[in-house]
């Protein structure tokens, strides 16, 4: 392969739309000299409007048989040049078309009728597009304009909820914060489940900042964040075989399709859109203020003292004893109550790093065309200024597409997206102690301790000598930048009637960079002098496509689709870093690296790869009758080794519309739509992050007596010659039903997946120098259920009501293990892949009760766990095993807490979600609210188990806590659901304990929106809208932690409530 | 279809490619590639937080073995457990040393067959073989002093590694005669002392090491005739000034050491003991404070004892308050902060440039000593051993009418080994097992309830008896 063909050929297109554009000009030009010719005809004005009689603006009118055109304004009206005699067609989406001739000058006065069902609405497959009543596949597609756009800067958060097995759940509340995408659940183990993005027909790829290398986080970026939502104008989810097996090795975990909105013949269209979004920040995180901390530790140092000198009912000891022989000395209150009663409430942290976050956000368009040539371009810009401070993010992004057609059999285009994403970081993650993100150290630090002292230094915990202050972790500066160049361009060829041959080529350019610097107001920047960092990753996809399509209908009744294509993406990326410490300014930042007195490692790496593919699609049609489909895709992957590189994904689709029946006419009226569909095929995962080829690796591996670094090389991979594609073989059963004239309409899927050839990390025998290999090990299967219900409840002139409901639910076990697999003496053959294993809790050991036989050192205040089980044993009291070489066990108690009393708590995967979306009109209102849920998902909330129970760490160091830390058991208040300060102390685990119900419904989204009245706009424009919205107004839920869905480690970025209110104009 | 063409042209070969990794066809195949071979046999043996097994945090054996005598105590985490003698098998501070490093030696066999096979000259190749031996040698002996017998791969199995093979431990005699063969072998051709870098293995530590061994299983004889040969080789002294060993430059500079681990701000090679050991108001640089002396211990040494030095008794913190031992708040209430080396105030990370000094010349003669006593019955030449190491402390000579027994000498012998080690290497807790004091010191000490004669051994963690299918087992308490 010519490594240079792919930008040659993409700079080819570039010249060729050029050309097109000055083309573009010149059809202008002679298109008004031609007008007076035709001014002699006469003007056809008129009003288009619905059987209801409402104006219908945006309706495309145009001659028949020539190239005048124009569409309705937003009154419905149009004025067109036409001569008598002439067929004027008129056109909208989701109407049936209509054509009137024209008879002299007169007015011509249009009713459209709606089309019946949405079965006529076109939807977007792989390499194509499908009438929806002709899929024979499970895919389900939504329209940006049932969507709240104006929710945030990325279009995954607003799809919650809105597609049954789509799963979204958000990893991180911060601006654009990284979401966790899976389709019909996760089947693969170690290879990654997330789906393949798929934008105007180019395979993109995850785009995140780089590490800095540094102690801080930067937390998780949304994949989608490069792609304004406002452009998008449909998003379809493929999730069988037979919708995703186009996709082929890449398609297992299903295919999001992106597609854009393009331009439209008639006058250009201009719309300009503002909206202004406030979240109140809510005070998340109730830590105690300064008085009341200081009665908290003299309270836990008595405890403390109490414990470790074994006073009852810790001990055996009564205080006289303790205080005659004391182990570490005697207690002394830290406070004094007259101190306590007049210290006031100290310092706020949460109040010092946190505020109240802020969204602004501008999008404008400008939409047109003519038969020919057709355009979209808009511009956004967002800017959000997140609750925690210094966390922001702020976008800029463009796009356009342009439609040309040269002549009858050539047409070409070009979609471009650029985007820039300036990211400024907090410092975030689940870190801990010295190394904790912002929050987390805002909720530690205790309240006795001065956000900054009169010389404007940053005074620290003396008993915690490496941990910063938090304020001063706001003196960091830590940019990221993330810009994405997606650039696709094709040329349709149609050389004889029926058959179009597409070649597409493109890149995906991704550039990432990372700039942080940590000053010497902190305490690890002044301890290092000052820490500049700076890295970037450079990320090139180059996709080359060609396609063949060809379509007949044969004696009116077969109609036939065949495709064939070929297509090769390769994938470059290089990464780089450096950094350096020991700085005289903190005023250079990043930007003088070379003036740190002591450089670091500089890193870098290059890994490439590349993918080619062939494929194919046949698509019989028996009258809307008979429908089948059948795929085939065959990849080769540069990360394979030898012996597997290519791997072929086939599937089959058949679906019967039954309601087309003769026998079904008669009720057709009640029943529009009855289809049944089966699909099965296979699909394939290649992702491993990694390739199958043995390397050694360098690393600095000793130093000599000077202090300088000497290389060390050793085996860091072995080769797995036979290593291939994990294959997802799934069935799937489908049915879809339009009922009462479409007032009913929707989907049934039942999925059976058989994920086998599973991608793993397999671990070899723990002497081995390298002890795992990437292997296919074992089989996963993930059996599921999905249900939507589209009703459009009310419809009257002034008042519809459309209801979108979904319920999907799955289960993703283990099938079949690596043949040599080892399994802990709790885990077995058919476990969930997600396995929650706990011991078993017995609530609180409290005072005068007895200590459980197995659990000799637990103390009162501690966590009882059950004795469920033991370990068969033999002769020496060693565990003996099977002929497998597999542990047993006797099924009854043994005197003991061990291994054998862990038991298989579920799943970590909810068992089912749901969503329900509303959308009400009524005369020029609109409303629109979301609600989606997760069902049956269990979770310890991580900020009480940390902070909210324990009062160990307010004594010994210093810490704060939450409010819930008073609650805790003490022998004077023997709580029966909070255990004491030294639960943690206890050798047997806490079990499932802390573990609570985290099933939650929220309301995602609600917007009321009002389109003002014509009268009111004057001529400047020709709509104007205003809204105001809510996200995440609240949640129902009995988790009792701070947010269900984003509580995955301690002291994460809290989710809360955010208010939009947004301004609209089109001209 | 110019372009289907060219597609079908270019997919013959799929070729993965990643520039920051090396590919096996061309390695290794230089001097340099042995070079580097060899220094990743050094890479275990450093200490480091994530994979140096002589980290001088809570994650290496110096630390939590002391942790296990009366040297340190720790009032919380794994130097608790440590401290009580309650670990288990579910304790990974304890398993872990096993489960990070004994496939380690499987890459040190793997090393020694590929320097065999490759076409450097033979000179070159006995030099690099004795290295790796060396280290693989020490490995294994630091493994077997914790663990008892130990898996030793054969090379059989190593060259077909998906081939699943559960091994049992070796016998006692088994590992013994491994870790033997691979120190006589490295003592024969490394760099005698003097000729070999600083930090680098050379034929002393080899004996030293063997010496070890020896006492671990009591060889008198052969402990007494590798101390003779170590005294021979007339390189080493002991350093007059004991504390300054453990100066930024002091190991390095010694006469003394015959051995020492390199370590740098900058890391590699990680010293990290003032972070572990300071308390957080230490001034003027503090550390985490996780760990402290016993009260015991301090009153076990003569008051003019030099060794005693570092024993921080009692300091002023930076808020203002005076810690002794009649105020220690909660930052010497256990005992003094066991600092041993050079504060090193510049250091401006966790991290210090004192390096981490493994074995001494004090050692041998305090061997020697030993051997002599346990063959022949105290005499004047071993305690006159004894008395050169005092008198380096600054302590008057002890007369050999007082320790006539062997039970009195093997006191004394203790005693001074607790005196001199404390804090370096971590094999004090092998002399209190050899001379059978471990349980007894601990119940003494620390009033641990929880010690007793199976502690001797630290436990496997469960993935490696799950793994073993019952071919494995686990030292006995543990189960």
């Amino acid at each position: 392969m010519n490594n240079n063909y792919l930008p040659k050929t993409t700079l080819l297109f570039a010249l060729i739309l050029l050309l097109n554009l000055q083309h573009l000009d010149a059809f202008a030009t002679g298109r008004s000299k031609s007008k007076n010719k035709w001014f002699q005809r006469s003007d056809i004005k008129g009003t288009v409007t619905d059987a209801t009689g409402l104006a219908l603006p945006g309706v495309s009118v145009s001659v028949k048989n020539s190239k005048v055109s124009t569409s309705t304004n937003v009154n419905g009206i149009f004025t067109i040049t036409a001569n008598e005699g002439d067929i004027l067609v008129f056109r909208m989406v989701g109407f049936t078309i209509k054509e009137v001739p024209v008879r002299g000058n007169a007015a011509i006065n249009v009713t459209l009728v709606e089309s019946t069902t949405g079965l006529d609405e076109v939807v977007v497959i792989g390499y194509g597009t499908q009438k929806k009543k002709d899929l024979t596949g499970a895919l389900s597609s939504v329209k940006a304009t049932d969507l709240v756009i104006s929710a945030g800067p990325e279009v995954g958060n607003m799809l919650k909820g809105k597609v049954p097995g789509l799963t979204i759940r958000q990893n991180s509340a911060q601006p654009g914060g990284g979401l966790d995408i899976l389709v019909r659940g996760a089947g693969s183990v170690n290879a990654s489940n997330a789906p393949l993005f798929v934008v105007d027909g180019f395979p993109i790829s995850d785009l995140q900042q780089p590490e800095s290398g540094g102690r801080y986080q930067a937390g998780s970026q949304s994949i989608l964040n490069s792609f304004n939502p406002n452009d998008i104008e449909s998003i379809e989810v493929l999730k069988d075989a037979s919708a995703t097996s186009i996709y082929g090795s890449r398609a297992a975990n299903g295919v999001i399709l992106i597609t854009t909105k393009r331009g439209a013949d008639g006058k250009p269209r201009v719309e300009y859109s503002n909206n202004f979004s406030l979240q109140k920040y809510n005070n998340s995180f109730d830590v105690l203020p300064l008085n009341e901390w200081m009665q908290l530790r003299n309270q836990a140092g008595r405890e403390q003292w109490e414990f470790d000198n074994g006073v009852a009912p810790y001990g055996t000891r009564t205080v006289a004893e303790a205080t005659e022989n004391p182990v570490n000395g005697l207690y002394k209150n830290l406070y004094t109550q007259n101190a306590i009663n007049n210290v006031g409430r100290g310092t706020d942290w949460m109040k010092l790093v946190m505020r109240d976050g802020s969204t602004r956000q501008h999008n404008i368009s400008a939409s047109g065309g003519n038969k020919s040539t057709k355009y979209l371009i808009s511009g956004n810009y967002y800017d959000q200024n997140g609750i925690v401070k210094n966390s922001g993010f702020d976008r800029f992004s463009i796009r356009a597409n342009i439609d040309q057609e040269i002549n009858k059999y050539i047409k070409l285009g070009l979609n471009l997206t650029a985007s820039r994403i300036d990211n400024k970081n907090s410092q975030l993650g689940g870190d801990q102690f010295e190394n904790s993100g912002i929050i987390r150290a805002a909720i530690q630090q205790g309240p006795h301790i001065q956000a900054i002292d009169e010389n404007g230094n940053y005074p620290i915990n003396p008993q915690l000598a490496l941990q910063p202050n938090p304020f001063s972790l706001l003196t960091i500066s830590d940019e990221g930048r993330i810009e994405r160049m997606l650039l696709n361009s094709f040329v349709d060829i149609t050389p004889v009637k029926d058959l179009v041959i597409k070649l597409k080529g493109g890149i995906d350019r991704g550039y990432t960079k990372r700039q942080s610097y940590i000053p010497t107001t902190t305490l690890n920047g002044a301890l290092e002098g000052g820490r500049a960092f700076v890295g970037n990753s450079d990320k090139d996809d180059y996709l080359l496509e060609a396609t063949a399509n060809y379509t007949k209908t044969f004696a009116k009744a077969h109609r036939l689709e065949l495709l064939g294509g070929v297509s090769q993406q390769k994938f470059i990326n290089r990464f780089n870093s450096s950094a350096s410490t020991g700085y005289i300014t903190d005023a250079f930042l990043w930007n003088n690296l070379g003036a740190g007195s002591n450089p670091l490692p500089s890193t870098s790496s290059g890994p490439e790869n590349i993918i080619a593919s062939y494929f194919g699609r046949l698509n019989y049609n028996f009258n809307s009758k008979y429908l089948l489909t059948l795929t085939v895709r065959t990849d080769g992957a540069s990360v394979f080794a030898k012996n597997n590189k290519w791997g072929t994904f086939p599937s089959a689709a058949i679906a019967w519309n039954v309601a087309e029946e003769p026998f079904f006419q008669s009720i057709k009226n009640v029943v529009s739509q009855f289809k049944v569909r089966f699909s099965y095929g296979q699909t394939g995962n290649a992702t491993i992050n990694s390739n199958a080829f043995a390397a050694y690796g360098a690393y600095p591996a000793w130093l000599s007596g000077a202090d300088t670094r000497l290389i060390g090389v050793s085996l860091s991979r072995l080769e797995n010659p036979d290593l291939k594609w994990e294959t997802t073989t799934g069935s799937n059963f489908g049915l879809d039903y339009s009922l009462f004239n479409g007032k009913v309409e929707g989907s049934l899927e039942v999925y059976n997946n058989v994920i086998s050839d599973l991608l793993d990390t397999k671990p070899l025998n723990s002497y081995q120098e390298v002890n795992s290999i990437i292997a296919n090990v074992g089989e996963t299967q993930s059996k599921g259920i999905e249900l939507s219900i589209n009703t459009r409840n009310i419809k009257t002139t002034n008042f519809q009501w459309r209801t979108l409901f979904n319920f999907s639910k799955f289960k993703t076990n283990w099938r079949e293990r690596a043949p040599d697999w080892k399994p802990l003496v709790y885990q077995s053959e058919n476990d969930p892949i997600r396995s929650v294993f706990s011991r078993e809790s017995d609530g609180i050991l409290q005072i005068g009760e007895p200590v459980p036989v197995s659990q000799p050192e637990l103390k009162p205040g501690q966590i009882k766990i059950k004795d469920i089980n033991g370990f068969v044993r033999d002769a020496n009291g060693n565990p003996s095993v099977d002929e497998n070489g597999r542990f047993l066990r006797t099924g009854a108690a043994d005197g003991r807490i061990d291994d054998a009393d862990t038991r298989l708590l579920g799943s970590s995967d909810p068992s089912f979600m749901a969503g329900i979306t509303n959308i009400i009109t009524y005369k020029n209102f609109s409303l629109n609210f979301d609600f989606n849920g997760l069902f049956g998902r269990k979770i310890a909330d991580p900020n009480f188990t940390t902070y909210g129970i324990s009062a160990y760490g307010v004594y010994s160091n210093g810490y704060n806590a939450l409010r819930s830390v008073k609650d805790r058991w003490t022998p004077q208040n023997p709580s029966t659901t909070q255990p004491s300060s030294f639960w943690g102390f206890s050798p047997y685990s806490v079990g499932d304990f802390f573990l609570q119900d985290a099933w939650f419904v929220r309301l995602q989204n609600v917007s009321v929106g009002y389109n003002l009245p014509k009268k009111w706009l004057g001529r400047a424009f020709s709509a104007a809208r205003i809204h105001v919205d809510a996200q995440n107004l609240f949640v129902i839920s009995p988790y009792t932690g701070i947010d269900p869905e984003t509580d995955s480690y301690t002291a994460a970025y809290p989710n809360i409530r955010s208010f939009t209110a947004g301004l609209s104009f089109t001209f | 279809m110019s372009a289907l063409l060219l597609l079908g042209s270019c997919t013959k070969d799929l070729i993965s490619l990643d520039y920051s990794e090396i590919n096996p066809n061309i390695f290794p195949k230089t001097d340099a590639d042995l070079k580097a071979m060899v220094n990743a046999a050094y890479h275990p043996l450093r200490g480091s937080y994530g994979d140096g097994i002589h980290s001088t945090s809570e994650k290496g054996v110096i630390y939590i073995n002391d942790a296990t005598t009366e040297i340190l105590y720790g009032p919380y985490g794994d130097q608790l457990l440590a401290s009580m003698h309650n670990y288990r098998s579910t304790d990974a501070a304890f398993t872990h040393f096993y489960d990070d490093y004994y496939n380690k030696i499987s890459r040190m066999t793997n090393t020694i067959d590929l320097i065999t096979r490759s076409s450097v000259s033979d000179e070159l190749k006995k030099k690099a073989i004795a290295e790796v031996r060396c280290a693989r040698g020490i490995l294994a002996y630091t493994l077997f002093d914790l663990y008892g017998p130990i898996v030793i791969a054969p090379l059989e199995l190593l060259q077909n590694p998906l081939k699943e093979e559960p091994l049992a431990r070796l016998s006692n005699e088994e590992t013994v005669a491994f870790i033997e063969a691979d120190l006589v072998a490295a003592s024969e051709n490394l760099s005698a002392p003097g000729e070999a870098e600083y930090g680098r293995f050379n034929k002393a530590l080899a004996k030293m090491v063997q010496i070890r061994l020896n006492l671990h299983e009591k060889k008198w004889a052969k402990v007494l005739a590798l101390s003779n040969e170590i005294i021979a080789y007339n390189k080493y002294v002991l350093d007059p000034n004991y504390v300054g060993m453990w100066d930024l430059e002091g190991g390095k500079n010694s006469k003394e050491v015959i051995w020492a681990i390199p370590c740098d701000y900058a890391g590699t090679s990680e010293n990290q003991w003032q972070l572990m050991v300071l308390p957080a108001v230490f001034a003027p640089k503090g550390g985490f404070g996780t760990i402290q002396s016993t009260w015991y211990f301090y009153d076990s040494f003569e008051s003019t004892d030099k060794r005693r030095t570092m024993l921080i008794a009692a300091f002023t913190g930076t808020d203002g308050v005076t810690y002794n031992r009649t105020n220690p708040g909660t930052l010497i209430n256990f005992g003094p902060i066991p600092l041993k080396i050079n504060q090193d105030a510049a250091r401006t990370t966790g991290l210090t440039t004192v390096d981490i000094i493994m074995y001494r010349y004090a050692d041998v003669l305090l061997s020697k000593a030993e051997a002599i006593s346990n063959i022949s019955g105290p005499n004047q030449e071993a305690i006159d051993l004894v008395n050169t190491v005092r008198a380096r402390a600054g302590l008057p000579a002890r007369l050999l009418a007082n320790y006539n027994s062997l039970t009195l000498f093997n006191d004394l012998i203790l005693t001074e080994r607790s005196h001199e080690f404390w804090c370096e290497n971590g094999q004090y807790r092998a002399d209190l097992i050899r001379m059978g004091k471990f349980v007894s010191r601990t119940q003494e000490v620390k009033k641990s309830t929880f010690t007793g004669p199976t502690k001797v051994l630290y436990p496997f963690s469960s993935a490696r008896i799950s793994e073993g299918k019952g071919k494995f087992i686990q030292n006995p308490g543990y189960n």
